[in-house]
């Protein structure tokens, strides 16, 4: 039989000792297994009022109330974690009788957590619309020590019938040093009085909870101590609001995050960002996005026409297929910026910008195909940048002056690749020289142009072509050894990674060789990735990786899958 | 050089940065100040301290966790994640194992503690009371009445 007296654990370590453990297990089954295992297991695990505190009440599962009053009894006196999960099928409602079984239920559990409300540190309820709204209303009151307050509405369903108050209160102004948190999922509330003490709020749409404008302005009025705001949600075509006078004022926000799609951005909704940009001194970080690239045709005038608008602190900005993006660069000067992300911007806007920039490090353009270049600019200084990625047009490269450029990424259009030599040979004589990696995608070029610009990257680390046109040519002269006799070093010696993607002209026996003379030896060793445009023989495929992991799974998988139907190429 | 006496009286000398991972040792040389007197630590057996101070040793150029650390970590999500050497440091009998966490805990060693801790718990995750009964070698010693209660409890946790 087995002796209880050994039992290292629960006898000879300090009950705090044995809390530590706790702490670690960080998993409500574990602790209640601990709870489980005899006697002393259970008086230590129910001593340890840090796990009771944190309570997960699952209103689908069976006595819920007991379970609460159980947690709670052990809880003590500390801060409160609640969860409200519901995962029932929100058309139980509809029955009358089974609803008003909900109903009771859910009215019950909300007057005891009402009761808690000088406890709550966290609460989160993960439920549908119907559920929520009867939760909710009951909550109403101060919940003073609320650091973190959560609805997710997102795998249920039911839309919400019309926004719902949220009912918690807060003292008016700002508790200095008291950080609420807000997150909320496919569900779009009123935060009247309790917006008062947001601090972040991350509001995450469906298209059962989409924003309209008149929404994100209301959400701002309410939240006037934002500090962090992102905003992700499909938007609603609407008119423009009458009797709002666009003016918003977030004099904490810091980062601001807007992510819509289809929003209509009326002369209110512009007024008022440039209300937040004229009156938030703290804001560093900006993105505007709309994902639907219908409206980039859509010039829309700019309500202001004052004085061009300097934000000194911004570091990061970024707009994203946004049809106000142009009157609004037109305007802003961005002194410090660091890190620049532009969607279909006209060359002029992105000169205009960068040009007041000296901080870039990180530029980022999805430009139009054949976007023209303005001939009369002479090329921009950008002494601090080093990260270049640049989609669509090529032709804004001709403005661009890098020196201390190390990453550069170009992508043509794959319906009309770009011209790679003619707009960029200049960029890369003036530019190129520390580039440590270069990405090249659908860009329509040579193998001479990549020979002349291979030597002009020495230091060169990481290679990406992808979908390019170029042949085997390109890698003979990367396989082609050092010779003493002829002073010549490898073509790229500094080269580590390599990744070709589906260029039409290279061939399976081209990267062999490749791979053949460059990792015959330690000192010029490279890694890297290649899928080919055509098929690839299962005598090639075992070749290349007797030189290790170079192709790409999806290519390996489907090699295999040709192979075995005897279908060689 | 310190002069360390464990329980079954045998002596270590170790460098000073060694002991003063320990935070009780490190507190009574600042006590005591420059002394050749042994220290005495009477919960700790030499086998046991053997152990500590290779973990001391190892890890005696690490920064000393700071009051904001620990209050950091309190509220900040625990994990279970041990580092390399840590972890072959700690593969040890269950003996072994509880003697090196009682002794941390002694001698006031909190990363070491964790460690420890950490090991136990990764012991028991994931693991039913019946299993954890098997590895620690403990009796169940419910009642009828409290087996009931547990069985609620379990139909809490149960997803349905």
């Amino acid at each position: 039989m087995t002796d209880p007296h050994v039992n290292p654990f629960s006898l000879s370590l300090p009950r705090d000792v044995v809390h530590n453990v706790y702490r670690h297990c960080d998993s409500n089954d574990t602790l209640m297994a601990f709870s489980h295992v005899c006697h002393m297991w259970r008086q230590t695990a129910h001593s340890f009022t840090g796990f009771w505190a944190r309570i997960d009440l699952h209103l689908h599962r069976r006595d819920p109330e007991l379970k609460l009053a159980y947690w709670l009894q052990r809880a003590g006196q500390r801060l409160l974690t609640i969860n409200v999960y519901a995962f029932w099928n929100e058309g139980a409602f509809d029955d009358m009788n089974e609803a008003r079984s909900i109903e009771t239920l859910v009215l019950r559990i909300g007057v005891t957590l009402r009761g808690l409300m000088d406890r709550w540190e966290s609460f989160h309820i993960d439920a549908g619309p119907r559920t929520i709204e009867l939760l909710l209303p009951v909550c109403a009151g101060y919940a003073p020590k609320l650091k973190y307050f959560s609805i997710d509405a997102e795998n249920h369903s039911s839309p919400t019938s019309k926004p719902l108050p949220v009912p918690l209160l807060s003292s008016a102004g700002r508790d200095p040093g008291h950080n609420l948190s807000v997150s909320i999922k496919s569900y779009n509330p009123r935060l009247t009085t309790f917006g008062n003490r947001i601090t972040e709020l991350s509001m995450q749409g469906n298209f059962d909870a989409p924003l309209s404008l008149k929404d994100i302005l209301y959400i701002f009025r309410a939240c006037p101590n934002l500090v962090s705001c992102d905003l992700s949600a499909p938007g609603m075509l609407e008119p423009d609001l009458v009797g709002f006078n666009g003016f918003i004022e977030l004099a904490q926000i810091a980062t601001l995050t807007i992510s819509l799609r289809q929003i209509t951005w009326t002369t209110t909704a512009m007024s008022a960002l440039w209300s937040i940009f004229d009156a938030s001194r703290l804001l560093s970080s900006v993105f505007i996005g709309d994902e639907d690239t219908e409206f980039d045709e859509e010039e829309i005038a700019p309500p202001f026409q004052e004085n061009p608008l300097t934000l000194e602190n911004i570091e990061t900005f970024g707009i994203h297929w946004n049809p106000f993006a142009h009157p609004l660069l037109q305007y802003l000067t961005l002194p410090r910026v660091k890190k620049l992300a532009l969607t279909n911007t006209p060359n002029d806007v992105v000169y205009r910008v960068i040009a007041s920039s000296p901080d870039l490090r990180s530029l980022s353009l999805y430009q139009a195909p054949q976007t023209p270049a303005n001939p009369n600019i002479p090329p921009i200084s950008l002494p601090a940048l080093i990260s270049l990625s640049i989609h669509g047009s090529l032709q804004i490269l001709d403005g661009i002056n890098a020196p201390k450029l190390t990453s550069l990424s170009l992508e043509g259009d794959s319906a009309e690749p770009s011209k790679l030599r003619a707009p960029i040979s200049a960029f890369f004589e003036r530019s190129a020289s520390d580039l440590i990696a270069l990405s090249l995608n659908c860009v329509d070029t040579t193998d001479e142009d990549i020979l002349w610009l291979f030597e002009r990257v020495p230091k060169l680390e990481a290679l990406g072509l992808s979908r390019c046109s170029i042949s085997d040519a390109v890698l003979m002269r990367l396989a082609k050894p050092p010779s003493p006799e002829e002073n010549t070093d490898w073509c790229l010696s500094h080269l580590k990674r390599a990744k070709i993607y589906r260029c039409s002209q290279i061939t399976p026996n081209g990267v062999i060789q490749l791979l053949a003379s460059r990792n015959s030896g330690p000192a010029s060793h490279i890694t890297g990735c290649f899928t080919f445009a055509g098929k690839l023989s299962k005598e090639d495929r075992q070749t290349i990786l007797s030189y290790g992991n170079f192709l790409d799974p999806i290519q390996t998988f489907l090699s295999a899958g040709l192979n075995s139907n005897n279908d060689e190429p | 050089m310190v002069n360390l006496v464990t329980s079954d009286n045998e002596s270590f000398t170790v460098e000073k940065a060694v002991a003063s991972r320990s935070v009780l040792i490190k507190n009574m040389l600042e006590d005591v100040g420059e002394s050749d007197q042994p220290i005495p630590l009477p919960n700790v057996t030499a086998s046991v301290l053997k152990k500590v101070l290779e973990y001391c040793d190892h890890h005696k150029n690490e920064p000393m966790p700071t009051s904001e650390d620990l209050a950091a970590e309190d509220t900040r999500k625990r994990t279970t994640d041990i580092g390399e050497w840590d972890q072959k440091f700690i593969q040890v009998d269950q003996e072994m194992l509880f003697e090196i966490i009682l002794a941390a805990n002694y001698l006031d060693i909190k990363p070491l503690l964790d460690v420890g801790c950490k090991t136990v718990a990764n012991m028991i995750k994931g693991k039913t009371p019946e299993e954890i009964r098997k590895l620690f070698n403990i009796v169940n010693d419910f009642t009828p009445e409290e087996e009931a209660q547990i069985k609620k409890e379990n139909e809490w946790a149960e997803d349905r």
